[in-house]
């Protein structure tokens, strides 16, 4: 599944709205596991991307030196 | 009639004037007027032409020569110069002591013995009060000092003399620096009356190439504190005041400033201290630039280090809401299931009673029922025995009653009392009716029976 990579703010947004759900008890229990899946998925890809970003900049000023 | 017998000679009539003039005018004047022309021959006098012009005139209303010996004329010139900070010069107004004088020759002239520099003075004073107020006037003042000075200012427009010591100052200041700095220079003398038009010439030539440069630089230094009058001029002032490019201008004064330094962007003491402005700037520059590079470096880390805790956070609260969610389903559940077993052996208790209550009830009302029941035979059972007695008494009684009647209605008993009864063919006569006379019918009595024949029938009606 070719999928456009999705946007670190837009992810972040995800997982809020996904805990915003939580918080407000409209929580079934069969999204339950479905939106937690989703949610430590989101935070994967942030962190990667963090990782990612971290690597890039470090390198890009380090150049600069 | 021309000619007459009386003459003179000409140097006669000259001495005449001559000593006219002297007693007339023995004492010298204080005089103010204009050097329209000025030159100083080998020997060291001066010559001079002196005018007076109307309010903004261009052509003269009175003119005479004046001149200054070369003895007078070295102390005045140099107290002038030391004076004033200019060279006695052409298009000067002076306040002048002369005396008049009149020569066979060279005919009427000034012998110049004095001068007032503060007459001049408070004209220069003058003029550069003017010049302020045309530019501010025209607007033009304020202009070269509010473009925006670059914020690198390195290609740089040079107007000097190169061989200055001022410009070797300059550019040993810069080279000495360690950055590169690309400085063109425009030659132009710097003092003198030509000065003016040359340094307009460079502005011109600089302004062709506009774009090449960040700022046009004037310096002219190490040289005689005089001779600064060209930059009090409103021409140049003006050409500098519009000039598009900012102007520094480091020119040496002592004290005032000139009128071009107050129109020009920035003004220093001198080409050292300019060259020194500029390598400043380019060191702040250079330290803003490695400001911005640590701000980068300081603002992408906390930006990056912020994110990365608040994914922590959001890892840490998916982490708990989850497990609270599903902590409360299962409580809700097993409430529901702690309810509803509390309610079922509720229901099932109270079915329980209910069934015994019924079966209660139904002995209860069985026993009852049985009860009256009996009571109900009992009573029926006494009802009758008593009722069979009563009846029996009853019957007897009626019996006894009927014997009584029958005995009482034996014909025995009735013989006995007196009574007789008849009887016809074996048949007892209740009633003479069915008689007839002659029949035979018997008489009974208690005692016998008597036979006997009817022989009347009496009828009652």
């Amino acid at each position: 599944m070719a999928k456009k990579e999705i946007a670190y703010s837009d992810a972040i947004a995800e997982i809020e709205k996904i805990l915003e759900k939580f918080n407000s008890s409209q929580m079934s229990v069969d999204e339950l596991a479905a939106d937690v899946k989703r949610a430590s998925e989101l935070i994967c890809i942030c962190k990667k991307r963090l990782t990612e970003v971290k690597s890039d900049v470090d390198s890009a000023l380090k150049v600069d030196e | 009639m021309a000619g007459s017998n009386e003459y003179i000679t000409l140097s006669r009539l000259q001495s005449f004037i001559k000593n006219g003039i002297d007693n007339s005018h023995p004492f010298p004047y204080w005089v103010a007027a204009e050097i329209s022309e000025l030159k100083v021959s080998i020997s060291g006098h001066c010559y001079v032409d002196l005018v007076e012009k109307g309010e903004g005139q261009q052509s003269a209303r009175a003119k005479l020569r004046g001149m200054i010996w070369s003895n007078t004329y070295a102390g005045l010139s140099m107290r002038f110069a030391a004076e004033t900070k200019q060279r006695l010069e052409a298009g000067m107004n002076v306040l002048v002591k002369v005396v008049v004088t009149y020569h066979e020759l060279y005919g009427i002239s000034l012998q110049i013995i004095d001068i007032d520099s503060a007459y001049t003075l408070g004209d220069i004073e003058r003029q550069r009060r003017e010049t302020i107020h045309r530019l501010k006037a025209d607007g033009v003042f304020d202009m070269n000092r509010e473009l925006d000075m670059p914020m690198v200012v390195q290609r740089l427009a040079v107007i000097s003399s190169p061989n200055a010591a001022g410009y070797q100052d300059f550019m040993n200041e810069l080279t000495a620096s360690r950055y590169r700095f690309e400085v063109e220079l425009f030659e132009s003398l710097m003092q003198g009356a030509e000065s003016e038009r040359y340094i307009i010439g460079a502005l011109d030539a600089i302004m062709e190439r506009e774009d090449s440069f960040d700022a046009v630089v004037i310096i002219r230094g190490g040289g005689s504190q005089s001779d600064l009058s060209c930059f009090d001029s409103y021409d140049l002032c003006n050409n500098i005041a519009q000039f598009p490019l900012p102007i520094i201008t480091g020119i040496g004064h002592d004290k005032d400033n000139s009128v071009a330094d107050l129109v020009s962007a920035l003004s220093l003491k001198t080409p050292t201290a300019v060259a020194v402005h500029l390598v400043n700037g380019l060191t702040e520059f250079e330290s803003s630039l490695d400001d911005l590079l640590w701000q980068i470096t300081d603002h992408s880390q906390v930006m990056i280090s912020d994110c990365e805790i608040e994914l922590n956070n959001l890892a840490m609260v998916l982490n708990i809401s989850s497990a609270r969610a599903l902590n409360s389903a299962n409580l809700q559940l097993e409430r529901v299931s702690m309810t509803l077993k509390h309610e079922s052996s509720r229901v099932v208790e109270r079915l329980f009673v209910s069934a015994e209550q019924y079966l209660a009830d139904l002995r209860q009302f069985v026993n009852l029922f049985l009860n009256e029941e009996r009571r109900c035979v009992h009573e029926y059972e006494s009802k009758i025995v008593n009722g069979f007695a009563q009846l029996f008494d009853a019957t007897q009684k009626e019996l006894s009653l009927l014997e009584a009647v029958v005995m009482a209605n034996d014909p025995r008993h009735i013989i006995e009392k007196g009574f007789a009864f008849v009887s016809f063919s074996g048949r007892m006569l209740d009633g003479v009716s069915e008689l007839q006379e002659g029949d035979a019918i018997t008489i009974t009595l208690r005692d016998g029976s008597v036979e006997s024949i009817v022989n009347k029938i009496d009828l009652k009606d």
